[in-house]
């Protein structure tokens, strides 16, 4: 009997696709706390069917409908029954306390529930990249709780912990240096950061006295809250690692310092302070990288790859000898971050916190940051600037001029530095901005950092350092000089290694093979014992190109390779045709040789050759005499000819 | 850079070696003084003190700020960062002799792993064989004296060779092989003879490497399958259970053919996501295994679980753990060699990082004796010697393979032994 089976109505297509909440909280045998926990873990969120009328089987209003296949996947969460277990530890707990059984109230109490979401990690985020990729609101919600005030904190550990979680995070991102971008606005400070190749970006409030938010429910957040911090738990972990540090870091702790705690909690003290590393190991990827720099380029793109590069090591060595003193009024926490994570050294009042590391009267500090109008300016040697120029300067890539934020002055806009669209609107700060970046000199560190004579001239002499004005000397800078004096640090470089190589040479001609002379013994044949030499990385040409070749590849985004595919090919077709044309060019060469030789003129030249060491002269003027000869002959012989082409024209012309 | 060469630097020479101690007076040097040059000036010094004959004094070697001196002075201290102002303590030792080439002998095919004892040397080779040469003869007359035993063992390349009790004439070692298992041999020394104990039989892919603990009792393998197993050199029941097998089969003995009696693993522990490349036992109930997945991982017996991982950026070919300065170094793929200390729990990982080999390091070993000396071979046909506290130059470079070396050993304290892919063992006699 033929004919098609009939599927009862709601067991097919969009009507069974999609389930409502209700529905899934019966299926699942979970109240809706529950139910919404279990969901924010689990990552699983209502969804917006095609057609709403079939999909909520004809039933009237909105519905919150989760798809059938989503709810089935929690099915099989074992941390539902970690739920379950809360529960009827609650409902024991309620038993015991109304029959006023203390025992059983205790023993029930020690029974703990403890809700492991390590699996739920790993099943979420498979590679640790993707877990990077999704680290903008972890961060952003754990510091909103760790700067949440004291009347609201739920649960001290939790908030206890996000702080930690967070400190150990900006650690990473200073001893790292992969701040990118930062920017102030309403909401928070804005910082970008660039982990692993990856743009995570992350929102800290204001340090202001935060209330309790009306509308925001708690619990939901609080549950995101434990899951971002065991999320945060782990990437920590692996973010310590890559940096070849041990996971929970230690802070350096100074001798005199008066907290004398190691425990990582209080912000801008550690912040301050460098993570104990016993020994400095750099990656391999950064030699191969300047490696590169050294060889010159002409393709554009690559230029356009290289200068990005170059800025963001300028940018992760902004601050660099730079010594930084921050006013009270100022927010410590955000500065000394930002500061750190470009290179700079921090301090501040000792009174004011712990943390700080040297005082307002030391003469080597270079910029003082002040935030209120007016300033009597007690040291002439540093310039005193709003904190507006620290966060201008980072997002510039460069030392912005500080005349324009001294304190008092109207400050230009701070403009957002997320905004990268090109063909919008262009602020004339931004305009000024890429004005700058792209035509004039590029101000840099390096003509802060005073050397040690002039220091001490300084301790000698202030009176004389303090005459000058700062601003001269940051305007007589010239460019040119600093890339010469780039020059010479590169040259002095190569100098070193040469020397290098001489001192172990000499070694060796003294210790090279080494040979034992025993009689009885048997001379072994081909093994030898040599004294070892320094190691310097060897690499043929092939291998240069091919690291090159794949730094480019990595280098472009995948818009971008498509497009330096075509240049590559074209420019493989370019050398081919040349090649080709080289060839052909060496045939025609030999050719002509030949045929050089079988003319007249090359007979001479081969006659010539021949005749060296006799005398040439004469067999020379012969030579000419003849070649004369000849040439009047055929001079003569064209006059005939032009004669005789003239006559029959005007044969023709008479007989025409 | 003429003035620089001016500039003098004041340094303090301290030494371990009471024979060779120089007064404790700061003395001033130029700042680009070579290895020769501190020689010389420690050499006039003792000769001055004491009796010692100016050709008697040693050549040494200096430890500038923790590490050795092998450039000159400035370089290094530039190097290291630290200023020339202060006073420089700079400690001397007596520089280790040069190793001396002693021996090599053929293989038919590629020589996969040597371990050696006191008195015998045991190689695996790629021709499914094991062989067994004479310590004591290596060097001295035909290398056919040398030679003891040659052993038909596995059905498949052999992969790792280890001793485990040599106490007694009858000794034990264990070999793996690419055919999944490990066998368990006894040799009598006296007789010649060797018998096979058990085969061990659990891993489903290449057996890559082995490694008995401290007490001789029992050996772990690690394993292509990413796992390893722990194993019992010789369980007492098991043997029971072979003597009864035996009665029983005694009839059959014929037909079925001296079947060789199979093992299980005591433990099995999988953790790690590729092949295993080294293992070591750190301590009575603790192994440390490096694997290709980037990590190396302390596993602990006694909860048959993971204890600690150490995360690399590379993988690992080969570990190798000392008893006297009990840390790990380990072979890496881009060509270092790192060192880590597992007991260590802040700052940096990787303590250490040896750079001079050009290619893979396939192979580590610690020496015996010395806890700053360590042998590396890689894939760039060399063996090096190296110093710990000497992390840019190797003290030396031992020569002669042709082709990639496989396996270093420096169980024997005077004998550097490394098989290569080139059919050859070569020794190469240390000095201590």
């Amino acid at each position: 009997m033929g004919g098609t089976v009939k599927v009862k109505k709601g067991m097919k297509g969009e009507a069974y696709k999609y389930v409502t909440r209700t529905y899934a909280m019966k299926k699942l045998q979970l109240n809706p706390a529950d139910f919404r926990r279990l969901c924010i873990l689990k990552g699983v969120y209502p969804q917006e069917p095609k057609n709403r009328v079939k999909a909520q089987r004809g039933k009237h209003g909105i519905k919150l409908l989760y798809l059938r296949k989503d709810i089935r996947f929690l099915m099989h969460e074992p941390i539902i029954w970690k739920f379950r277990d809360r529960k009827i530890k609650r409902r024991r707990l309620l038993h015991a306390e109304r029959k006023d059984d203390r025992d059983k109230r205790r023993s029930v109490r020690q029974f703990e529930i403890d809700p492991n979401l390590d699996h739920i990690i790993l099943e979420r985020y498979p590679t640790f990249i993707d877990a990077v990729r999704d680290l903008d609101d972890p961060l952003t919600t754990c510091f909103l709780f760790a700067k949440l005030c004291k009347s609201l904190r739920r649960k001290q550990t939790l908030v206890h912990m996000s702080n930690m979680l967070t400190v150990e995070f900006m650690h990473y991102v200073i001893a790292a240096r992969c701040l990118k971008k930062v920017f102030i606005s309403v909401k928070g400070y804005y910082y970008q950061a660039d982990i692993m190749g990856q743009t995570v970006t992350w929102i800290v409030p204001h340090p202001l006295a935060l209330l309790k938010p009306r509308g925001v429910n708690l619990k939901i957040m609080r549950t995101f809250l434990e899951f971002y911090i065991v999320l945060l738990g782990f990437v920590n972990y692996r973010l310590y690692q890559s940096l070849n540090l041990q996971y929970p870091p230690r802070i350096i702790q100074e001798a005199g310092d008066g907290k004398s705690s190691t425990e990582i909690g209080d912000l801008i003290s550690t912040l301050n302070r460098p993570l104990v590393k016993t020994k400095e190991i750099q990656e391999d990827e950064v030699q191969i990288d300047e490696h590169l720099m050294q060889e010159d380029d002409t393709d554009e793109t690559i230029l356009e790859v290289k200068r990005e590069r170059d800025m963001d090591a300028r940018q992760s060595k902004l601050f660099e000898g730079l010594k930084f003193f921050l006013g009270r009024e100022t927010n410590l926490e955000s500065l000394t971050f930002v500061i750190k994570a470009c290179g700079g050294m921090v301090s501040w009042d000792k009174t004011f916190n712990c943390g700080s590391t040297y005082q307002e009267d030391d003469q080597i500090i270079t910029h003082q940051i002040v935030d209120r109008p007016n300033v009597t300016r007690k040291h002439l040697s540093r310039y005193y600037v709003q904190p507006q120029w620290v966060y201008d300067s980072i997002n510039a890539r460069t030392l912005l001029p500080v005349q324009d934020y001294f304190p008092g002055a109207s400050l230009p806009a701070h403009v957002s530095p997320f905004d990268t669209g090109e063909d919008r609107y262009i602020p004339p700060e931004k305009q000024r901005l890429n004005a700058l970046r792209s035509g004039k000199p590029i101000q840099d560190a390096s003509n802060f950092v005073r050397s040690a004579e002039e220091e001490e001239l300084d301790r000698f002499d202030d009176v004389q350092s303090d005459d000058e004005d700062p601003l001269e000397q940051y305007q007589d800078y010239d460019e040119s000089e600093y890339y010469k004096e780039l020059d010479d640090d590169y040259e002095e470089d190569e100098d070193d290694e040469k020397g290098n190589d001489d001192g172990e040479k000499k070694e060796d001609e003294d210790e090279e093979f080494e040979i034992p002379e025993r009689v009885n013994e048997r001379r072994v044949r081909n093994m030898a014992v040599q004294r070892g030499s320094l190691f310097k990385k060897e690499t043929t040409k092939e291998e240069d190109q091919l690291a090159e070749l794949n730094l480019r590849k990595l280098r472009f985004k995948t818009k971008e390779k498509r497009f330096y595919e075509k240049l590559k090919r074209k420019e493989k077709q370019a050398d081919a045709a040349r090649e080709r044309l080289a060839y052909s060019r060496i045939l025609m060469e030999k050719e002509i040789a030949q045929k050089e030789a079988t003319t007249r003129e090359g007979k001479e030249k081969h006659f010539i050759n021949e005749l060296i060491g006799e005398d040439i002269k004469q067999k020379k003027e012969m030579l000419a005499k003849r070649k004369k000869e000849r040439m009047a002959s055929k001079a003569k012989l064209k006059k005939m000819d032009r004669k005789q082409i003239k006559a029959e024209e005007r044969k023709k012309k008479q007989k025409s | 850079m003429e003035e620089k060469k001016n500039i003098d630097v004041l340094v303090k020479f301290v030494t371990k070696q009471k024979q060779y101690a120089v007064p404790g007076v700061s003395v001033s040097v130029p700042a680009d003084a070579s290895n020769e040059d501190l020689n010389e000036i420690i050499k006039t010094y003792i000769c001055q003190g004491s009796k010692i004959k100016a050709a008697d004094v040693p050549t040494f070697d200096f430890i500038v700020e923790g590490q050795i001196l092998r450039r000159l002075l400035d370089q290094h201290l530039q190097k290291l960062g630290k200023s020339f102002e202060n006073v420089i303590s700079i400690e001397y030792f007596e520089r280790l002799p040069p190793p001396t080439p002693k021996e090599s002998l053929n293989h038919d095919d590629w020589v996969s792993s040597v371990h050696s004892t006191e008195e015998w040397l045991l190689t695996g080779c790629y021709d499914n064989t094991l062989h067994i040469w004479d310590v004591k003869n290596l060097g001295r007359g035909r290398i056919k004296d040398a030679h003891k035993l040659k052993i038909p063992a596995h059905n498949a390349p052999v992969k790792a060779v280890t001793w485990a009790k040599t106490d007694s004439d009858v000794k034990t070692f264990i070999s793996t092989s690419i055919d999944q298992s490990a066998y368990i041999w006894k040799w009598d020394s006296n007789t010649n003879t060797v018998d096979c104990v058990s085969r061990c039989c659990g891993h489903s892919q290449s057996v890559e490497c082995v490694a008995v603990d401290q007490l001789k009792g029992l050996f772990v393998t690690g394993s292509w399958d990413t796992r390893l197993k722990v194993w019992a050199v010789d369980d007492k029941k098991q043997s029971t259970d072979i003597q009864r097998d035996k009665e029983e089969e005694g009839e059959n003995k014929k037909s079925k053919g001296d079947k060789v009696p199979k093992t299980t693993p005591l433990l099995t522990m999988a953790g790690h996501s590729e092949t295993v490349g080294g293992v070591a036992w750190t301590d009575v109930s603790e192994i440390a295994s490096a694997s290709w997945d980037h990590t190396i991982r302390i596993w602990d017996t006694d909860i048959g679980g993971i204890k600690t991982q150490i995360a690399g950026n590379c993988a690992f070919f080969c570990i190798s753990w000392s008893p006297l300065n009990k840390t790990l170094i380990t072979g890496c793929a881009d060509n270092y060699i790192r060192l880590y200390d597992p007991r260590s729990s802040e700052g940096t990982l990787c303590q250490q990082r040896f750079a001079s080999h050009t290619k893979w390091v396939s192979s580590v070993s610690w020496s015996s004796t010395n806890q700053f000396t360590f042998v590396s071979g890689g894939y760039d046909n060399t063996v090096k010697q190296w110093d710990a506290r000497s992390p840019k130059a190797p003290m030396y470079d031992l020569i002669g393979h042709k082709k990639r070396v496989e396996a270093v050993d420096w169980s024997h304290s005077k004998y550097i032994i490394s098989g290569s892919q080139d059919c050859t063992v070569k020794a190469y006699t240390a000095k201590n």
